[in-house]
């Protein structure tokens, strides 16, 4: 066995956590390995040494410390179980990714439902925004305008529906499922 | 077994509002929270303000505990990653304030009685504050824990061959530490 292999066991070794023949390599080159022998001795030394400290008394005054910090409340706590909570959360991101969904719809509608009504173009009106702003306008139009000549306002007035529902719903599904109590 | 139900009629007491219930929780492992802490922070006085809040986080999480689960684990994952925070705020005043020296652990008062187990206790917080602190813990929670591998990744949510790379780095330099310190006493008995 080398060095390194057996510096890499005697960790282990001290655990037991490995198998007995290749304990007994690691003990046979320790044995022959003078660096090898101070270092694992060393290691000995330090474990007896940390095991042997004991564990102190905690003070008397942390348990009265804990206790008058507690919030006072009287009022129970409703106890969410884990299986809900899991639920909560899943419905939560659900729903939250239906409203990010659902607004994207929205603005994609909105800039469909924009030149129509106001007949002219997004350009016009944003002239003076930023390029990006104006070139994801550009892109999107084509399908922002067949959005809104098949789903026309009521597809709007629902994705935005869609939107602001899923949005609470996300968040009301979230705080259930990281519930926990108040003072 | 009878110990782990008895928990967890005083966890769900707790969750009906019962205070006491919690405090009996906060007395059977006020030990366990505080050792922790002061190992990990070589500080009596910040152990205890540690410890208390690692029991008041608790209290304001336990809806989210999983009955089934150990109890102590999530406890004592809390107040780890409390003493983590506090370690990582001390090294940030430090490097912003030079000139303010932080506790050593040196230099605390040990409540231990005998002048051979003061000493010794002082050479085992020397040598822990001489780990970087995510060493350090996995130190701990296998020597005054118990902690097989499998519960220190529980309580430390590491990876079990990370918990193996840290204890082995840890004991080589436990080793290297205390191979120093020795020849360091060694010189000196030589030279008195």
């Amino acid at each position: 066995m080398r060095c390194r292999t057996a510096r890499r066991l005697m960790s282990l070794a001290m655990d037991r956590r490995i198998p007995r023949e290749e304990e007994s390599r690691l003990l046979e080159h320790v044995e022959r390995c003078p660096r090898c022998r101070e270092t694992w001795a060393a290691m000995l030394r330090a474990e007896s040494l940390l095991k042997g400290a004991p564990l102190l008394e905690p003070p008397p005054t942390l348990v009265p410390g804990v206790l008058a910090r507690l919030p006072s409340r009287r009022r129970s706590i409703a106890v969410v179980p884990p299986a809900w909570r899991r639920t909560g959360r899943v419905v939560g991101i659900a729903a939250g990714a239906v409203a990010v969904g659902a607004l994207i719809a929205v603005v994609l509608l909105v800039a469909g439902w924009w030149p129509t009504f106001f007949g002219r173009t997004p350009e016009a009106w944003l002239g003076g925004l930023r390029d990006s702003l104006r070139a994801w306008l550009h892109a999107t139009r084509p399908v922002a305008q067949a959005l809104w000549d098949i789903f026309g306002l009521t597809g709007l007035l629902l994705a935005a529906g869609l939107a602001l529902g899923g949005a609470a719903l996300g968040v009301a599904f979230w705080r259930l499922g990281n519930r926990r109590p108040r003072g | 077994m009878e110990t782990v139900q008895e928990e967890q009629v005083w966890i769900l007491r707790t969750l009906q509002g019962d205070q006491e219930a919690f405090a009996e929780l906060v007395r059977r492992y006020q030990r366990q929270v505080y050792n922790l802490a002061y190992r990990m922070l070589g500080n009596a006085e910040e152990a205890e303000e540690v410890a208390q809040e690692a029991f008041l986080r608790a209290y304001q999480a336990l809806a989210t505990f999983e009955l089934g689960k150990k109890f102590s684990s999530w406890l004592l994952a809390i107040a780890s990653n409390l003493c983590i925070d506090l370690l990582r705020r001390r090294k940030f005043a430090w490097l912003s304030l030079q000139d303010v020296s932080y506790r050593t652990p040196a230099s605390q008062e040990e409540p231990v009685s005998g002048a051979i187990r003061h000493e010794q206790a002082q050479q085992v917080q020397r040598l822990l504050s001489g780990l970087p602190e995510k060493y350090r813990l996995v130190v701990i929670l296998r020597y005054w824990y118990d902690l097989s591998y499998e519960e220190i990744v529980e309580v430390t949510g590491l990876s079990l061959n990370t918990v193996k790379t840290r204890l082995h780095r840890a004991r080589a330099m436990l080793a290297r530490a205390l191979e120093e310190e020795e020849r360091r006493c060694d010189a000196e008995r030589l030279a008195g």
